[in-house]
C-alpha cells in the first residue's frame, strides 16, 4: 500500500491517528477524496474535524465549494459539540476568518438545538467565537440593535440583525444567548431555560439544579461561598459517560442490533428482519471488487457475557452478510460454532484458527478477511506459525482480522493472533462504510481513492 | 437374586486418580501463554440431570457471624457445593467456603467453617448475586487444610501473600483481584472455552497437572467452568507466561500447502494422542484418602497426596471432584 492510501487508511480509524502534517500531506494530495472521509460515518469526530477546519482554511488550488459545503453541513451535526467548539477555536487561534468560515461559525453554533444549554456551559469560548465570526464592531452593533424589542426597531436595524444572527435560530433564544454571553442579560422569562436557571442560581444556588457540575461549582464558588460542599455534586446534571448496554441499545446501529436479536432468539423471522438491515446497509457501503474468503470465528468466546452478549457474533455476522452482498464471492470457512436451521451459527467450541487459514489459502480467493474475537487456544501461537510458513512459501494472500469490539477503546492485549496482521476493530456503532473502506485499503489499494471521490 | 439395575455400593479406588477419571475422556486441548485445559468429557453412568448446576440451585441466604454461612438449595434436585466456593458483595464481609458438600432439594445447611475473605470489612452478606467464585488455586491447600477450624481470619494472612504476589495491595482482601484484575480475568474465560458436553478439566502449567475438576453433567459443568477459569486457575496466566506444552507446530521444511495442512493434521493427531497420555498418567498418582463422611447415597472423600482437595462419589461413583496440586 502507498504512503497517501496508509494515511487514508488511518484516517478511517473509528479512533484520530493522524498528525497535522498527515492531514496536510493527505488535503495536498487529493482535496477531493479528503473531502470524501466526511461522508464515512464512522470516522472520528477529531478526524472530521481536523478535514472540515482545513478544508474552510486552505483556499488555493480548485475546489468544490459546493461539494464540500454540503459534506460539512451533513457532518457537523452528528460529531459531538466540545469536539466542534474545540474545532472551531482552532480557527479562532489560527485567525482563519474568512467569510465561509465566519458563517460556518454563526450557522452551526446559532442554529444548535443545545445552544442555552452551551452557553452556561461554554461561556467563553462562545463569546470568543462570536466574536470572531461577527467582529468586535459586529458585536456591538448587535448588542446595541437587541437591547431594544425587535418591533420597535427600524427596518435597517431589523434586517441587519436578521442577516448576523436572527436567521440561523430561534431569535428569541439567539437574542438572549447573545446578550447572556456578553454580559447583558439580567433575567429570562422561558420555563425550563438553563440561561434562567444560570441567572436564578447566582442569587439561590438550589435554582441551578440540573445544571452541568463545572458551572455549578463556578456559581458557587463566586456568589454562594458557604455553600456546604455536598450540594454542587447533588445538584449537578449527571453526566452519562458509559455506553448504554443491551440488546436493543440506540448505539448499536440498525444491523447489529437485528443479528443480536436473532442470536438471542433464533427463528426465520428474527433472520429475515436481520437481513432487510443487512440489505439496507449494503447500499451505503462501496462495492468490494474481490473474491473474499471468510474464516468465522463461531468459538464459544464470540457469544460474550453480560452486557457483551451476542455483540461479538452479531458484528461478525453483520460483516459476513455484507461481505455476501458487496463482494463478487466470498467461501466461509468456520471455526467451532453450531449451525442454526437459518441463519448465523451457535457460538460454541473451541477456537482452531491455524487449520482455518489454511483452508481460506486453499480456496481461490483474491484476499482472506478473518472475523474473531482473537482467543485462539488450539494452540495459541499456531495461527502466526502457519501465516509465517505461508509467507515463506509465497503462498500467502492479503489479510484483514476484522475484531468485533464492543467499544472503540477495546484493548487488544493477547489478542492479535495473526502475527502482523492488520487488525480493524469493528463496533457496529456506526455502520460499516469505514470498515469496508479500510478493507479496500488493505485488499484493493488502488480501489480507494477512486470510491472515496464517488462518495458524497 | 433381584436383578440390581442400579448397581451400588462399589468401593471406589482413591488409591490413585484413576479411580476418579475412569470414566472420563478427555478431548483436544487448549493451550494459551500460560496454561492449557485439556477438557473431559462422560461421567458416572446414571448421574446425568441427577443434580442441579450450581449457580442456578444454590444461593446464600446470609451469613450468620464471621465465618459462619447458610447456603440454600432452591432446585427441586439435589446439588453439590463445589469446594472452595464464594460470594463477593460490596459492603459486606465476602465468605468462602472451606468443603465441598450434598445439598438435598429445597433445603438449607449451616457451615460454621468458612473463611471470611475481605479483612476489615463489617457488615454480613445476605442474598448476594448468585454467581460465585472459586478461590484461586494459590490458596486452595491452604483453605482446605483449614476445614474444620472455627476462625473468620484463617485465610487473611494468605490472602494478603497472594495478593502481594499478584501486584496488588497487600492485605487480607481478596475482592482486590476482581477490582484490580476483572478485564484479564474474563480474558482468561475467553481464552479457555467451555466445550458442548463437557463435563470437567485437568489444568496444566508447564506442562505439569495443576487441577482436576469433575463435575457430574455437562449442564453443571456450564455453570462451574467460568468461576474455575476466572479465580481459581486464571490467576496463574497472569503471572509470568510459562513454555508451551504438548506438541508444538513444526512447519519448517513444508513445500507446499498441502503439507503445511498434513502437517497440521498430524500435529493434531499427536496432541489427542499426548492429551490421552496426560490422562492416562494421572491415573498413576498416588492418592491417600484420610477423611470420608458419608451423606445418604453420597460420600465426602478427602484426598491427599500430590494433589489435594475433595471428591463427592455417589453410591460409591465419583460425580464430582476438585483437586489441586500442593
Amino acid at each position: 500500500m502507498n504512503t497517501m492510501n496508509q494515511l487514508l487508511a488511518r484516517a478511517l480509524s473509528p479512533r484520530p491517528t493522524l498528525t497535522d502534517a498527515e492531514h496536510d500531506a493527505l488535503l495536498a494530495h487529493d482535496r477531493t477524496g479528503y473531502a470524501g472521509l466526511l461522508t464515512v460515518r464512522a470516522v472520528a469526530a477529531e478526524t472530521v474535524m481536523q478535514v472540515v477546519l482545513r478544508l474552510l482554511a486552505v483556499t488555493d488550488g480548485p475546489r468544490d465549494l459546493a461539494r464540500e459545503d454540503r459534506l460539512i453541513a451533513a457532518r457537523l451535526p452528528a460529531i459531538p459539540v466540545d469536539v466542534v467548539i474545540r474545532g472551531l477555536e482552532t480557527l479562532v487561534e489560527r485567525r482563519v476568518n474568512n467569510q465561509r468560515t465566519a458563517g460556518l461559525i454563526r450557522s452551526y453554533l446559532l442554529g444548535l438545538p443545545s445552544l442555552e444549554g452551551l452557553a452556561v456551559r461554554r461561556r467563553a469560548a462562545l463569546r470568543r467565537l462570536l466574536t470572531h465570526a461577527l467582529g468586535r464592531r459586529g458585536v456591538a452593533t448587535c448588542l446595541a440593535f437587541l437591547a431594544t424589542p425587535l418591533e420597535a426597531l427600524r427596518p435597517h436595524q431589523v434586517r441587519y440583525v436578521h442577516k448576523a444572527l436572527l436567521r440561523y435560530g430561534p431569535p428569541e433564544i439567539v437574542t438572549d444567548v447573545l446578550r447572556f454571553v456578553f454580559g447583558r442579560l439580567d433575567e429570562v422569562h422561558r420555563e425550563a431555560s438553563p440561561l434562567a436557571a444560570y441567572l436564578q442560581a447566582r442569587y439561590d444556588l438550589k435554582a441551578g439544579e440540573g445544571l452541568p457540575y463545572a458551572t455549578l461549582k463556578g456559581i458557587a464558588s463566586t456568589y454562594h461561598r458557604g455553600a456546604p460542599k455536598y450540594l454542587v455534586p447533588r445538584l449537578a446534571a449527571s453526566q452519562a459517560l458509559k455506553r448504554a448496554v443491551g440488546p436493543d441499545a440506540p448505539v448499536d446501529g440498525p444491523v447489529v442490533a437485528a443479528m443480536k436479536r436473532f442470536l438471542a432468539a433464533p427463528d426465520g423471522a428474527a433472520w429475515q428482519a436481520a437481513l432487510h438491515e443487512v440489505e439496507a446497509e449494503a447500499k451505503a457501503v462501496p462495492h468490494l471488487p474481490l473474491r473474499l474468503a471468510v474464516v468465522l470465528d463461531a468459538s464459544a468466546s464470540m457469544e460474550g457475557t453480560g452486557h457483551r452478549r451476542h455483540h461479538a457474533g452479531a458484528v461478525a455476522g453483520a460483516v459476513l452478510e455484507l461481505a455476501r452482498r458487496t463482494a463478487e464471492a466470498v467461501d466461509v470457512i468456520r471455526v467451532g460454532g453450531r449451525a442454526h436451521e437459518v441463519g448465523l451459527p451457535q457460538a460454541e467450541g473451541a477456537t482452531n484458527l491455524a487449520l482455518a487459514l489454511v483452508e481460506a489459502t486453499r480456496t481461490s480467493a483474491d484476499g482472506i478477511l478473518v472475523l474473531s474475537d482473537g482467543y485462539e487456544n488450539q494452540h495459541a501461537g499456531d495461527a502466526a506459525g502457519v501465516l509465517e510458513a505461508l509467507a515463506r512459501l509465497g503462498l500467502a494472500k492479503p489479510l484483514v482480522h476484522v475484531m468485533p469490539a464492543f467499544t472503540e477503546r477495546e484493548k487488544l492485549d493477547g489478542r492479535r493472533t495473526l502475527g502482523a496482521t492488520p487488525v480493524l476493530l469493528e463496533t457496529g456503532e456506526r455502520g460499516f462504510d469505514a470498515l469496508w473502506l479500510r478493507l479496500l485499503a488493505e485488499l484493493r489499494p488502488e480501489a480507494l481513492h477512486a470510491t472515496l471521490e464517488v462518495m458524497s | 437374586m433381584k436383578l440390581n439395575i442400579w448397581k451400588r455400593g462399589t468401593t471406589p479406588d482413591v488409591a490413585t486418580l484413576g479411580g476418579l477419571v475412569a470414566n472420563r475422556r478427555p478431548g483436544p486441548a487448549q493451550v494459551v501463554p500460560g496454561l492449557g485445559m485439556l477438557p473431559l468429557f462422560g461421567g458416572a453412568p446414571h448421574t446425568e440431570g441427577v443434580y442441579a448446576p450450581p449457580e442456578t440451585a444454590l444461593r446464600l441466604e446470609k451469613v450468620t457471624g464471621y465465618g459462619s454461612m447458610i447456603l440454600e438449595n432452591r432446585d427441586l434436585r439435589p446439588t453439590l457445593v463445589p469446594l472452595h466456593m464464594g460470594y463477593l458483595q460490596k459492603g459486606a464481609q465476602n465468605h468462602a467456603m472451606c468443603r465441598s458438600w450434598v445439598l438435598e432439594g429445597r433445603s438449607k445447611q449451616r457451615f460454621d467453617d468458612a473463611c471470611c475473605i475481605q479483612a476489615a470489612q463489617g457488615g454480613y452478606m445476605k442474598e448476594t448475586d448468585e454467581r460465585f467464585i472459586v478461590l484461586p488455586h494459590a490458596l486452595r491447600k491452604q483453605a482446605f487444610s483449614l476445614r474444620g477450624q472455627k476462625s473468620y481470619s484463617k485465610l487473611w494472612s494468605d490472602i494478603a501473600r497472594f495478593n502481594k504476589g499478584m501486584g496488588l495491595k497487600e492485605r487480607g482482601h481478596l475482592d482486590e483481584l476482581k477490582q484490580r484484575r476483572q478485564p484479564e480475568l474474563l480474558r482468561m474465560t475467553h481464552q479457555l472455552e467451555r466445550l458442548p458436553g463437557q463435563t470437567g478439566a485437568v489444568f496444566l502449567r508447564a506442562g505439569e497437572v495443576i487441577g482436576l475438576e469433575l463435575a457430574p453433567d455437562p449442564e453443571f459443568w456450564a455453570e462451574l467452568h467460568r468461576p474455575l477459569v476466572m479465580y481459581c486457575y486464571g490467576p496463574l496466566a497472569l503471572e509470568a507466561p510459562d513454555a508451551p506444552m504438548g506438541p508444538s507446530l513444526e512447519l519448517d521444511g513444508a513445500e507446499d500447502l498441502a503439507e503445511v495442512h498434513a502437517r497440521l493434521v498430524r500435529l493434531t493427531e499427536a496432541r489427542t494422542a499426548w492429551a490421552e497420555a496426560v490422562l492416562a498418567g494421572l491415573g498413576r498418582i498416588p492418592l491417600a484418602s484420610p477423611g470420608r463422611q458419608a451423606l445418604g447415597r453420597h460420600a465426602i472423600v478427602d484426598v491427599e497426596g500430590p494433589l489435594v482437595g475433595q471428591a463427592v462419589l455417589r453410591d460409591g461413583a465419583p460425580v464430582y471432584a476438585s483437586l489441586t496440586r500442593a
